[in-house]
């Protein structure tokens, strides 16, 4: 058993992509990594298990090591089947010429061919046991594949074609040494114009490249030479680091700060620079987003409080250097700050409501108008959600917080940092004289960012973000750029997300429908053309898509959400509120008769031809006591299921289908609805129609696999 | 503590000593050293091809009338182009640094991801900022494409920003307090400043690009130009063509720093010019295919065997 080493020499992989193949060659979520496939396909893994791989990922090198390897190659046996066992061999036991002819065919001597019963019947079969090669022969092989089988996000080009090759080697970054060993034993082969061979590559400064002679002595031999391999005490000491230095003040990461920092260096260190006093005026994200976006930085804040004049960086230099490389830094981000001061003010002279002004000469998109036109849709739309809503209070502060939602847009800041829209125009709003709650509408109104980022906490924020996202999810459609596969360039899936998020939220019972038609009415009054019906109903689909993934996410089954969906709520909360508590009650009775009497129901309303009006039944018609009984019990629900879905009292509604079970299962004991008489069979469709309908309020049923 | 020139003459110094021709800025206002015929048509054949270069900058949306210490509308690259890559590439730009009097052992040198896309000229590469303790210095890329062409084999830029380098080693916080040069008369000693040199045509040129150019005729100049560069692709001369396209490219940024161009336009525009480039490209391709004798580089340069294409 030895140790195994395979170490990829790359100039400075992109940070990302260290964790994409860490995660492929380690394996991922449980999931088999490419190292242990690729030992197994070669036969490289004792057998009964106890090899150990691990896969170590720095910004110049990929490091596989394995413990356990056996020196060759496991056993595989193949066995063949030959002819029938009496065609094989001869009566004395002896092989026929048959038998010779298969022995020789599977390369084995006549000697070794063995009898074998299969379904009934005996076959000579030969045993042939795969050739078993040592390990450093086989070793070549599996490196190159390793290397071929390494799938990058973006794969790049380098140098020259090597003659002879069709195809340039495509990698993240060029590869530049290949190291193998196996044990003390050097694993040699060719690759491209790469030669695998025992020489590894330091720190560019606090190294030199190193001849590995022992693979167990890796680790500890790069880390002589200022290489910490493992990205994990990587992690380790800059967290340690930044902990020491931070000092009297709290680090913090404001967005994969540290993520990216354990690859892009090899031998961290943390230290801390400060900046002027003065430049704390700058609001706070401006100053978080100039540390982070540009520079890396962590950030330093008092305990839970206000930022302090100072960051952490993580440095992958010598660390007797550091006063130096400090003030490097401060001066960079001194200037970063100058810059961002330099647009603040100008900003903050002309002012949001000046910035308004200017959106007119700004496209939003070639075909759908200018911003300034984006801000007459948002302010139509913001009030009318809140009319929805019954607030006027909010449809004062949504109306206000729309007119200059857009503004900063045109800010200098937000031209500087992109990531800042919102969050600068809020600040702006508020510097302008704008109510506090429009300024955090404003700022707030790209919300969610994510999936799983928080929404707006305000109601109006909510209102201008629903706003917002709709008119961009409905002008992609009247554009003709909806989003496909997995092309979605305006992030419009996540934007229909953040509206279903919000909504469920802010509990805000808006109808689906009507938002898209509100929305696509802005583009209408601007004299666009477009096939409302089908862009609602594709519009709407998408939204519901949407709201479909977050319930199957939270582990409510495929069919309680089809129930739902199929019901008639028209608005997220109501269609959330549904599948929620089908999943909760699905095995329970009560829910059991509620299904049941509407399924009953359901299916032989479905065999009425043409419409039945539930509005058409007559109960002068009705020739059994059982009938009216019915349409007794179904009359006396009306006011209780629709009263409960009002209040979005699921289990009361339900309750109130499980009711009519009783009724409706000695209605098909009596009744036999397919009776002769036309007239009498339409108005007991009609009645049937009518509870089915009443029950569909709450959930299609029929969906339900009960 | 060199001076601007000084570093200017230590980076020819050095190239030249790494077989670079180091050629001279172009003739026609360019973005950046990217769109000098010596990068762009020169990365585009099989031959091999080492170059290195000073060129002035004109991005007229980014002045700031003087008045801002770090933007400039006209600034300095240093550009060098080698092809293929060499393998030590990174090593060699490492002892550019220290030719410029950066001790590596004292600093933070970094490669961080950046990824390069220049969408007027159909062209994009991968690679990385070069971080000094902090800074970044140097745009540092591999071609994988230009002028819509698969290049083969890739060509590595590496883009100096002079005037962010210069204020490090100088340890000034404007880039117009940058010693340009510094000489003894009299025994007294005299100092010019990049401020000294530049710092009026800064002024000027802003007033000009964002007030005063007459946007009309811009618009009537790019239209010339392009038809220009067609007529040239016409007759099968894809460097005069070249020079047409470089001048369509600037009209457009300064009708961009003039406001008068939409977002949608905008896409129009760049559309435009890279359409321009990518004939171009063909067409260099086409005429540098064949064998002509006496072809610039049919000498000392042509030992490779060149890749079919």
């Amino acid at each position: 058993m030895s140790r195994l080493l395979y170490e990829i020499g790359c100039e400075e992989l992109p940070a990302k992509v260290c964790g994409v193949i860490l995660r492929q060659l380690g394996g991922d979520d449980g999931e088999e990594g490419l190292v242990q496939r690729l030992l197994a396909e070669h036969r490289l893994l004792p057998e009964g298990g106890g090899a150990v791989a691990r896969v170590l990922v720095s910004p110049r090198r990929i490091a596989v090591l394995v413990d356990g390897v056996p020196e060759e190659q496991t056993a595989r046996v193949h066995t063949f089947r030959g002819p029938r066992a009496d065609v094989a061999f001869d009566a004395e036991g002896q092989p026929t010429r048959a038998g010779l002819g298969f022995a020789r065919s599977r390369g084995v001597p006549p000697e070794h061919l063995r009898r074998e019963v299969v379904d009934g019947t005996e076959f000579a079969v030969a045993v042939v046991e795969a050739e078993r090669r040592a390990t450093i022969d086989e070793l070549p092989a599996f490196c190159v594949e390793l290397l071929k089988a390494i799938q990058v996000p973006r794969g790049m080009r380098w140098g020259a074609r090597p003659p002879g090759a069709d195809e340039y080697l495509r990698f993240s970054r060029p590869i530049r040494w290949l190291v193998c060993k196996l044990g003390r034993r050097t694993v040699r082969f060719s690759f491209y114009d790469l030669e695998c061979g025992d020489v590894s590559q330091g720190h560019r400064v606090l190294g030199a490249p190193a001849a590995v002679g022992d693979a167990a002595d890796y680790e500890r031999l790069l880390e002589q030479n200022g290489v910490v391999v493992d990205h994990e005490r990587r992690r380790q000491l800059i967290l340690n680091g930044l902990d020491a230095a931070a000092d009297d003040g709290d680090w913090f990461d404001p967005g994969d700060v540290l993520e990216e920092a354990v690859y892009l260096v090899e031998w961290p260190t943390v230290h801390r620079g400060s900046f002027p006093t003065g430049k704390l005026r700058l609001p706070a994200d401006v100053l978080i987003t100039a540390m982070q976006s540009h520079q890396r930085y962590f950030p330093l804040r008092e305990r839970q409080a206000a930022l302090l004049p100072a960051f952490l960086y993580v440095s992958n230099a010598d660390p007797a250097h550091a006063a130096v490389i400090t003030h490097g830094n401060e001066r960079v981000l001194d200037g970063r700050l100058d810059d961002a001061e330099f647009a603040y003010d100008r900003d903050l002279a002309e002012g949001l409501p000046a910035m308004a002004g200017r959106l007119h000469s700004v496209v939003f998109h070639e075909k759908l108008g200018s911003l300034a036109d984006k801000t007459e849709r948002l302010e139509r739309l913001a009030a009318w959600l809140a009319d929805q809503h019954g607030d006027t209070a909010l449809a004062e502060v949504a109306g206000h917080a729309a007119s200059l939602a857009k503004a900063d847009l045109v800010s200098q800041v937000v031209i500087e940092f992109p990531l800042l829209q919102g969050t600068m125009g809020g600040i702006y709003a508020a510097a302008a004289g704008l109510l506090p709650a429009e300024a955090a509408a404003i700022g707030e109104h790209y919300l969610p960012l994510s999936a799983t980022a928080p929404p707006p906490a305000t109601l109006a924020g909510g209102v201008l973000a629903i706003a917002d996202k709709i008119d961009n999810i409905a002008g992609a459609w009247v554009a003709g750029e909806k989003p496909s596969g997995s092309r979605d360039p305006y992030g419009l899936r996540r934007a229909a997300m953040g509206i279903v998020r919000i909504c469920l939220q802010s509990a805000l019972r808006i109808d689906v429908t009507a938002l898209i038609g509100e929305a696509l009415q802005g583009y209408a009054d601007q004299g666009l053309a477009f096939d409302r019906a089908a862009v609602v109903a594709e519009v709407r689909a998408f939204i519901w898509e949407r709201l479909e993934g977050l319930l199957l996410d939270e582990g409510v089954p495929y069919d309680a959400v089809g129930a739902a969906l199929g019901s008639s709520a028209g608005d997220v909360p109501g269609v959330a509120a549904r599948a929620r508590t089908f999943a909760t009650l699905q095995r329970s009775a009560v829910f059991l008769d509620a299904v049941t009497a509407y399924n009953r129901c359901a299916s032989l309303a479905a065999k009425a031809a043409g419409a039945v009006s539930p509005a058409a039944v007559d109960s002068r018609l009705f020739r059994l006591p059982a009938e009216t009984v019915l349409y007794e019990a179904w009359h006396g629900a009306v006011r209780w299921v629709e009263d409960a879905l009002g209040d979005l009292d699921l289990v009361g509604a339900i309750g109130a289908a499980a009711a009519l079970r009783p009724t409706v299962d000695a209605y098909f004991d009596e009744v036999l609805v397919m009776d002769e008489d036309a007239a009498v069979r339409g108005n007991r469709l009609a009645q049937l129609a009518g509870v089915t309908a009443l029950v569909r309020q709450i959930g299609d049923f029929s969906q339900l696999a009960v | 503590m060199p001076t601007y020139q000084q570093i200017i003459g230590r980076l020819q110094s050095f190239w030249e000593r790494q077989g670079c021709v180091v050629v001279q800025p172009y003739h026609t206002e360019v973005g950046a050293g990217t769109f000098n015929p010596a990068t762009f048509l020169r990365c585009l054949d099989g031959r091999p091809w080492r170059a290195a270069y000073v060129e002035p900058s004109m991005r007229p949306a980014d002045g700031r009338y003087g008045e801002n210490p770090y933007r400039l509308g006209h600034y300095y690259q240093y550009q060098v182009v080698i092809k293929p890559s060499p393998p030590d590439i990174q090593d060699v730009y490492l002892r550019s640094l220290e030719a410029l009097g950066i001790d590596l052992a004292q600093h933070d040198v970094r490669f961080v991801e950046d990824n390069w896309e220049g969408p007027t000229l159909g062209a994009w590469g991968l690679g990385w900022e070069v971080w000094i303790d902090g800074m970044e210095a140097t745009q540092f890329t591999y071609f994988q494409q230009c002028g819509g062409v698969d290049l083969d084999p890739i060509t590595v830029e590496l883009t100096y920003g002079l005037e962010r380098i210069a204020m490090y080693l100088q340890g000034v916080d404007s880039v117009f307090d940058i010693v340009w040069s510094r000489w003894e008369e009299d025994g007294r000693p005299i100092t010019v400043t990049y401020g000294d040199v530049y710092r009026e045509n800064e002024r000027e040129f802003s007033t000009y690009g964002f007030e005063i150019s007459d946007a009309s005729m811009l618009q009537r100049h790019f239209r010339d130009f392009e038809a220009e560069a067609l007529r040239c692709i016409e007759a099968g001369l894809p460097i005069p063509a070249y020079d047409q396209v470089l001048k369509c490219s600037h009209t457009f940024n300064l009708l961009d720093a003039r406001g008068v161009i939409s977002v949608t336009e905008r896409t129009s525009y760049i559309a435009r010019v890279r359409d321009l480039a990518r004939r171009v490209a063909e067409l260099y391709l086409q005429v540098t295919d064949e064998p002509a004798a006496g072809s610039p580089s049919s000498g000392a340069q042509s030992g490779d065997s060149g890749a079919p294409r």
